[in-house]
């Protein structure tokens, strides 16, 4: 029977959902994403059929900081320079649009009493902040730093 | 090899048993190794162990049960093996509290290394996360749950989420299916940021995340994670219906919280939310939190627009001089808009990653420029904890006097209420239907997925269906069928049209192309609905089935559904107004 029912849903698979395998397309800099790598639909309908198996997922993963410089200026805080590395894009995001989870969180992690204030000035220095489109995570941690006083 | 190894361990432990035994009295230890919480510490239901990774125990599996296990550790422990308090950290405190004369003479009786990161981490609470079904992919409809744990409420994105999963590299489909469901694989815990698992659900898949945080103490916590230690790198087999990612997760919240049974049942089924319901029925749950997915963000923006037209030309050109006309707040909503856009076609892989970072860039610029506009608001739909339970009895009669039965294990249906549900996300397993008094159908699995279009998002609808099923209402055919088609919605109301071939095997061998239109809407309580569809076979011969249908509830685990259906077959038509009780349970 489980035979059948597996090549039935080998027959079925005519269909174009996409998802599948991942991969992890880090870095220090902006553009580190989860990318979907477009695959044959037979497997996409399968994948997403045994939702909750991964190939990529180890007792904690770190793809942090590992290879990224360090910042100059910035006290030494592992939470905060990998939290940044990993978001490089929310955080460009956020600070432009002045607002959002990631910014706030960078605030807490900061320690910033006047998060308002501290994210209108991050706002009004994005140019500065993100001078180059390949800028470090390091390079932006210390840019905040030196914005923020 | 390995066999005779753990034979000799065994025997050695077993020796050392002896050595200290004379001062636990017997029957103390007997009705220790029964205590409940051991057996938690186990994952022992039915006097076995669901723990299928020998290197998890001290004894072999032939001689293991939780008497046995439990006079090796405390073995070890006499023995004065110190890698035991890294090796099975939580079986160590338990033991702290029952036979505190075990720990007297010793000046260190804990994990130095997971203290510290305790420490370091101060785990104060734990949320329960329900990421809801992949937008058009009912398949992982089920959805998936894990845990997060926080030191602080307010930065939820840096805290661990704990994942149970299977492990594989498998490229083969085929044997990732069948691996999958029948315990082929390798289900470990693991743990990774929180906001890793955003960008992986929230942003790539579009999928809505339901956080339900419990009020487990700080020291239920520091259980929950003593035996998570124990746990690291140990397997379980992974079973995609029973021994799933939902269903490990509760022996954890078990281990934090010894007083409920949060494990019992599941035999046959663990479906995510029928855990995260469990916990909720065993008080656990404190608070919820809705986090939409991307797609809603989008959704909302576009929804407070004055010129959604310039707008979404924009997001698409990025041509700076259709803005010269708009306001400020309607520039930033444009730019926004146009971010978003750019950073989901990435995570589909459709741009490069240097024409990506150079227009996120361009955007992001120009967008710093505008003001700071009020987050859109979102809509909370209906807490997935208020919908149906997934199991479902139907009973119906009709005008004309005939019975129809239904019996569907799992899941949800075009005729169920989607409160609490992804609208036009329909899975069934296994349901069984007598239709008109005699057998009508066994589907093996129905799914069908209607997922709407909208400016941004494309998605094709599509439905694939294996069953058992009369034909002409005559003969039993085996029948495969797989279709495709477009979805829309329309003030809250999804229309639908899908084309559906398929083959039925039985006698002989008859194709079919079968198109179908309808659409649902549904209100709180009430859900509308019409189906128009054809099934034209390769003998000339052509069924047409017209209905329209209203379902409402009667209570939390009843709902009456009414259908007026019209059949015709070959030249034979015929109309029944059926009055049909759901049993939900």
């Amino acid at each position: 029977m489980r035979k059948i029912l597996l090549t039935a849903l080998a027959l079925t698979t005519i269909v174009t959902t996409a998802q599948a395998e991942r991969n992890l397309n880090t870095g220090c800099g902006l553009g580190s994403m989860i990318i979907e790598n477009q695959n044959t639909v037979a497997k996409q309908f399968v994948a997403a059929f045994t939702n909750g198996i991964s190939g990529n997922q180890t007792f904690g993963i770190t793809t942090g900081t590992l290879g990224c410089d360090k910042p100059e200026l910035f006290v030494q805080n592992e939470k905060v320079e990998k939290f940044v590395a990993d978001n490089m894009d929310n955080l460009a995001t956020d600070i432009a649009a002045g607002q959002g989870e990631t910014l706030d969180t960078l605030a807490t992690l900061l320690n910033v009493k006047n998060k308002e204030a501290f994210e209108a000035k991050l706002k009004d220095n994005f140019d500065s902040i993100y001078a180059t489109e390949d800028v470090t995570s390091a390079e932006v941690i210390d840019a905040i730093i030196t914005v923020a006083g | 090899m390995i066999r005779k190894e753990w034979f000799l361990i065994t025997l050695f432990l077993l020796s050392c048993t002896n050595l200290y035994s004379f001062s636990i009295p017997k029957e103390s230890l007997e009705q220790l190794s029964n205590d409940r919480y051991w057996k938690i510490l186990l994952h022992i239901k039915n006097s076995t162990s669901e723990i299928d990774d020998p290197s998890f125990f001290l004894t072999s599996k032939e001689n293991f049960s939780a008497k046995n296990e439990l006079n090796a550790t405390i073995s070890s422990l006499a023995e004065n093996n110190d890698s035991i308090y890294c090796r099975y950290p939580a079986r160590v405190e338990w033991l702290k509290s029952k036979l505190p004369q075990l720990f007297k003479d010793k000046n260190e009786s804990s994990c130095r290394k997971l203290e510290e990161t305790l420490q370091k981490e101060k785990p104060n609470y734990v949320t329960l996360v329900f990421p809801t079904a992949y937008i058009n992919s009912p398949a992982s409809m089920f959805g998936h749950t894990f845990l997060r744990i926080d030191s602080d409420l307010r930065t939820p994105l840096i805290g661990e989420a704990i994942n149970y999963a299977a492990k594989t590299d498998e490229t083969n489909g085929f044997v990732y299916t069948y691996k999958g469901l029948f315990g082929g694989y390798k289900g470990y815990y693991s743990a990774l940021e929180y906001y890793e698992k955003i960008k992986e659900y929230s942003a790539m898949e579009q999928r809505d995340m339901w956080e339900y945080r419990l009020n487990l103490t700080p020291k239920e916590i520091r259980k929950m994670l003593y035996h998570l230690y124990e746990l690291k790198g140990i397997y379980n087999d992974y079973y995609f219906f029973t021994k799933n990612c939902s269903y490990n997760l509760l022996w954890l919240l078990q281990s934090a919280r010894e007083s409920e049974d949060l494990t019992r049942g599941f035999k046959y089924k663990a479906i995510p939310i029928d855990t995260v319901k469990r916990v909720n029925e065993a008080g656990l749950i404190e608070d919820v939190y809705y986090r939409p997915s991307k797609r809603k963000e989008m959704k909302a923006i576009v929804k407070r627009l004055k010129n959604p037209e310039i707008i979404k030309n924009f997001t698409k050109t990025y041509n700076l001089s259709l803005l010269s006309d708009l306001n400020q707040t309607s520039s930033a909503d444009a730019l926004d808009l146009a971010i978003l856009r750019l950073k989901h076609q990435r995570s589909k892989n459709k741009l490069s990653k240097k024409r990506y970072i150079k227009n996120l860039m361009k955007l992001l610029k120009i967008r710093s420029k505008l003001p700071k506009t009020k987050p859109p608001k979102i809509k909370t739909p209906q807490n997935p904890l208020l919908g149906h339970d997934s199991s479902r009895i139907l009973f119906g009669i009709s005008s004309a006097n005939e019975f129809n039965i239904e019996l569907r294990p799992a899941f949800h249906d075009m005729y169920d209420n989607e409160s609490g549900f992804i609208q036009g996300a329909y899975i069934d397993f296994f349901s069984f239907k007598i239709f008109r008094s005699r057998f009508q159908s066994f589907d093996f699995v129905n799914v069908t997925s209607l997922s709407a279009r909208d400016s941004f998002f494309k998605p094709l609808s599509w439905s694939a269906k294996i069953s058992l099923q009369r034909v002409h209402a005559k003969d039993i055919y085996m029948n495969f069928a797989a279709g495709v088609g477009l979805s829309y919605d329309f003030y809250g109301m999804l229309f639908y049209m899908l084309l559906s071939p398929g083959v039925n095997i039985g006698k002989n061998t008859l194709f079919d192309i079968s198109p179908s239109v309808g659409f649902v809407k549904n209100f709180d309580e009430v859900k509308f609905g019409f189906r128009y569809m054809s099934r034209y076979f390769t003998d000339g011969v052509s069924e047409h089935t017209t209905e329209l249908f209203m379902t409402f509830d009667a209570s939390e685990s009843v709902a009456i559904n009414l259908k007026l259906q019209d059949d015709k077959i070959g030249g034979d038509s015929t109309t029944r107004a059926v009055c049909a009780l759901f049993y939900y349970f």
